[in-house]
């Protein structure tokens, strides 16, 4: 078994290019001619590379990410570089040597050198004016006008319609698929394009029909406000897949209802500032609470966040609203005041939205969505002895980011990944 | 009235003190049950010398309209209108005065049209509380106090509207600072028959899990998957990159260095999730004699912060504003991954007190922030690692077949010393939970058994316990 690992991954390294293993090796460009030197006695390293501005990197920064295999062993990419050589550190030397900047240092621990690839200076720049700010701004999504759509068959046979597809949830937040078998628990299959199904207490796969003692409101025929799904945990349930078994014609209503929260909270933002800031101040708890029953744990779960997250530049990086499980407010009585005069007013601004698409859903269409960031409703229905079966699952936010970074690296796509809103300061 | 004997334990003692109460005052006991002016005045009287306690212990996981016995009345609350209808004002002698906004009721009401009991969920929508709020009415009748709105009259029960009072900063801080952790001095220890078949066991353990961050379970058998026994007592299994359960022995070029037989560091797994692993079990099947070394070393990270905290704030907080990425890519192995996310080592909650560690330094990749930051951050870097490799708070063990170690993933560090296998073998399974079950399972089992614990704080990014 052993062997048969090594070979495998010797076989590996013969078919993928060294530079889409990883980020610190070449990347076989030519490189600009570049110049670089040692300044502010040791602490800094300047590099010129022609026509672009000068970039400056700490001696204690490199240090730190050296990439030689001594630091950062081959295989499995870890930073070993411990605390004790970053003290009493200098740059000695830097010299330019084709492709890379051969650096050495002095420290408390004796001397290192390290060869760095310049494009991947480069692409770790943090000196030039505006490169924090512009990553930002890369990283910000788009907002869809229509409902985007793609084919079931067009994905799973093509490897480009897949990926845009992928691109469709990330950039937009939200997919329709068509033309799905009808067939028990087939989007099982289109969560495998993403990932594993997350399991959650809906184990993999849950069915949204109405049952006698519901321990949640989606079993029942009832209407569902706009809300996001599981807000009670701190990781909740990253992307949805809502897959239609069936919906007879004789049903009344059950339309489902998808807006986009991202746009109507940056649209708070710009209109009401004040409070804005209220809702990225003073958290609400979610709860969720229910005993023992038909297989399920009890639980008395219990999380409190505020709606809005925002990170280190005032980015919107996460988003929470699950109006069904809210616990009564835990916050002073000013705060109290402040937050149902914002909490109402966007919860009206959602209601009103012109960004809301009504969709009726057809057997064998599947809606994709980011929970973090796009939210759903369902209109109350009649059965009129009809059936409307609506299977869903869910799959783990990380796991759809790192398949969509793995397959635009795979494709050669120069796309830059959009924020998932999972409260990451970085997307 | 000179009874004293009054406790938070003894709920009939209220009644047993009218009862004196009445038999001098020459008064058929039955009298004082009926509400009659006199034994209105009475049990007033005796409330301002009483705490205001609830009568009756009620069971928190059911419904507020479940229990069928009624408090006798004179529990000590009063209620009336305050700031022209804007606010509900809930009188007790001991705890004073507690208000509550017209908009908060409306939208917490407990009647059972806007309450479904059993889901616990609000059927009260945001445009239910659009409208006029103002409170017209206030009763307190049979411990339930009667709110009228203008189309709407609210129920709650007395105790529950205590219980859930913001008005006072102090007990909301206190409220909090309950959920404070602690720190253990020597290694907690469960055993694994006692965790598994009884709810006493489950419950030590979890206690320790959550109290102190860490408990080792010993006594169980070596076998694969008998931590998928532990992990039924707590929630359902957490899949990482490593998959459902996860193997720690040495193999040729690992993509993780615990896939070998180096030493590892002070650290915490899986930061390059949104929600890390919470709960980590490490079950040790094989540590042949021979092998030497590979001893499991657990350090609550917790203390090391507050001590940074105490002795060098500027540090304590540049790790709380400038973010850190990090990142697993790999693009040999079957399963490619390329996640990344980027936070603060330390984030604080509402009250300032820290609700999220994350600290992995081989897993951690270039920062990116300002120039004039980045010598900032190192100094603050540095002396945090310091701290947390020299700390006395490390628990060092050497975990024996069938011994399993279970430990908070997001509070703990974790790290090993190096070992040589000398022909034998050293195999750990594993596995995680998340952490928010660590806090709702103990919810659950100290209602269940009667403990009335309260959850420490299990560092999962709350903004508040």
């Amino acid at each position: 078994l052993i062997r048969h690992k090594m070979w495998k991954k010797l076989f590996a390294r013969a078919i993928f290019q060294p530079s889409l293993r990883y980020c610190s090796l070449s990347y076989s460009t030519v490189a600009s001619s570049c110049n670089t030197s040692v300044t502010e006695d040791g602490k800094k390293l300047h590099l010129v590379c022609d026509g672009e501005r000068e970039r400056r990197y700490h001696g204690i920064w490199l240090r730190h990410n050296c990439r030689c295999p001594q630091c950062l062993p081959v295989y499995s990419q870890q930073n070993i570089v411990h605390h004790s050589h970053l003290v009493d550190l200098k740059l000695a030397n830097a010299k330019v040597e084709g492709n890379h900047v051969r650096v050495d240092w002095n420290s408390a621990t004796g001397d290192h050198s390290c060869n760095f690839d310049i494009e991947w200076l480069k692409k770790y720049d943090y000196t030039t004016p505006g490169i924090h700010e512009e990553r930002k701004k890369n990283e910000l999504p788009l907002v869809a006008e229509s409902l985007p759509t793609m084919k079931y068959d067009d994905i799973m046979s093509s490897t480009e319609t897949y990926f845009e597809w992928m691109k469709q949830i990330n950039f937009y937040g939200i997919s329709l698929l068509k033309n799905v078998p009808t067939i028990d628990k087939h989007m099982i299959k289109v969560c495998e394009k993403i990932a594993e199904p997350q399991i959650s207490a809906h184990q993999d796969v849950f069915d949204l029909i109405a049952v006698d003692n519901p321990t949640d409101i989606g079993y029942t025929n009832d209407d569902l406000y706009l809300h996001m799904d599981s807000n009670y945990f701190e990781s909740p349930p990253g992307i949805m897949i809502l897959f239609c078994l069936k919906f007879d014609d004789c049903i009344e209503g059950g339309e489902s209802t998808f807006l986009d929260a991202y746009p109507v909270v940056e649209e708070l933002r710009r209109k009401h500032p004040k409070h804005f800031e209220v809702l990225t101040r003073v958290p609400y708890i979610n709860h969720r609470i229910h005993d023992s029953l038909d297989g399920l744990d009890a639980v008395r779960h219990k999380y409190s966040a505020p709606h809005i997250s925002l990170d280190h530049h005032n980015q919107v990086c996460g988003i929470s609203w699950s109006p069904h499980h809210h616990a009564p407010l835990l916050a002073t009585e000013k705060e109290v005041e402040e937050y149902y005069e914002a909490f109402l007013l966007l919860s009206n601004m959602f209601d009103e939205s012109p960004l809301k698409i009504v969709h009726k859903m057809k057997p064998g269409e599947a809606v994709v969505l980011n929970n973090h960031r796009v939210l759903h409703a369902r209109n109350a229905f009649k059965t009129n002895g009809g059936e409307r079966h609506i299977q869903g699952s869910y799959v783990n936010v990380d796991f759809f980011r790192s398949k969509f970074a793995v397959l635009s690296k795979q494709l050669n796509k120069e796309v830059s990944i959009k924020h998932m809103f999972n409260r990451s300061f970085v997307a | 009235l000179g009874d004293r004997q009054v406790s938070g334990m003894f709920s009939r003692c209220a009644t047993f003190s009218v009862y004196r109460a009445s038999k001098s005052l020459f008064l058929p006991a039955t009298s004082i049950l009926k509400p009659s002016s006199i034994a209105v005045r009475l049990i007033n009287d005796y409330s301002t010398r009483s705490n205001c306690q609830p009568l009756i212990y009620r069971d928190p996981t059911k419904s507020s309209f479940d229990y069928t016995e009624k408090a006798v009345i004179g529990s000590g609350f009063r209620v009336s209108t305050a700031d022209d209808g804007k606010k509900l004002k809930l009188i007790c002698k001991k705890d004073g005065e507690m208000r509550y906004h017209g908009v908060w009721l409306r939208h917490n009401c407990r009647c059972p049209e806007c309450y479904a009991h059993a889901a616990h969920n609000t059927t009260v929508r945001p445009e239910h509380l659009t409208g006029d709020n103002k409170i017209l009415a206030a009763e307190l009748k049979d411990d339930i106090v009667h709110v009228t709105f203008h189309n709407h009259t609210a129920l709650y029960p007395v105790d529950w509207l205590k219980e859930h009072a913001y008005s006072n900063p102090d007990i909301l801080y206190r409220k909090h600072k309950e959920a404070e952790p602690l720190v253990a001095k020597s290694l907690p220890v469960s055993d694994y028959n006692e965790v598994v078949h009884t709810k006493e066991g489950q419950y030590k353990w979890l206690r320790q899990l959550n109290f102190y961050g860490v408990s080792l379970i010993k006594n169980g058998p070596a076998d694969r998957n008998t931590v998928r026994k532990i992990a039924d007592r707590i929630g359902y299994i957490q899949e990482s990159v490593y998959g459902e359960l996860f193997h720690v022995k040495t193999i040729p070029d690992p993509d993780n260095l615990s896939y070998s037989s180096n030493d590892l560091i002070f650290h915490m797994d899986l930061l390059y999730d949104e929600s890390p692993g919470g709960i980590q079990m490490l079950h040790c099947i094989n540590n042949d004699h021979c092998v030497e070394g590979g001893e499991s070393i657990i350090l609550d990270a917790y203390p090391v912060i507050k001590q940074l905290r105490e002795e060098y704030p500027e540090y304590f907080n540049t790790l709380c504003t400038l973010p850190v990425p990090y990142m697993k890519i790999d693009y040999v192995d079957e399963k490619k991954y390329d996640m990344k996310f980027a936070r603060p080592h330390i984030t604080l909650d509402k009250y300032g007190e820290v609700s999220a560690i994350r600290w992995n330094p081989p897993g951690q990749y270039a920062i990116s922030v300002p120039e004039d930051k980045v010598e900032e951050y190192y100094t603050a870097f540095i002396q945090l690692s310091k701290m947390f490799a020299e700390s006395d708070l490390k628990m060092v063990h050497r975990l024996e077949p069938g011994e399993m170690m279970t430990f908070n993933n997001r509070r703990m560090l974790h790290g090993r010393n190096s070992f040589k296998q000398n022909g034998g073998l050293r195999h750990l399974q594993g596995l995680y939970i998340k952490a928010d079950f660590l806090r709702s399972k103990f919810i659950v089992l100290s209602n269940e058994l009667g403990k009335k614990e309260h959850t420490k704080r299990v560092f999962i990014d709350n903004m508040f316990e």
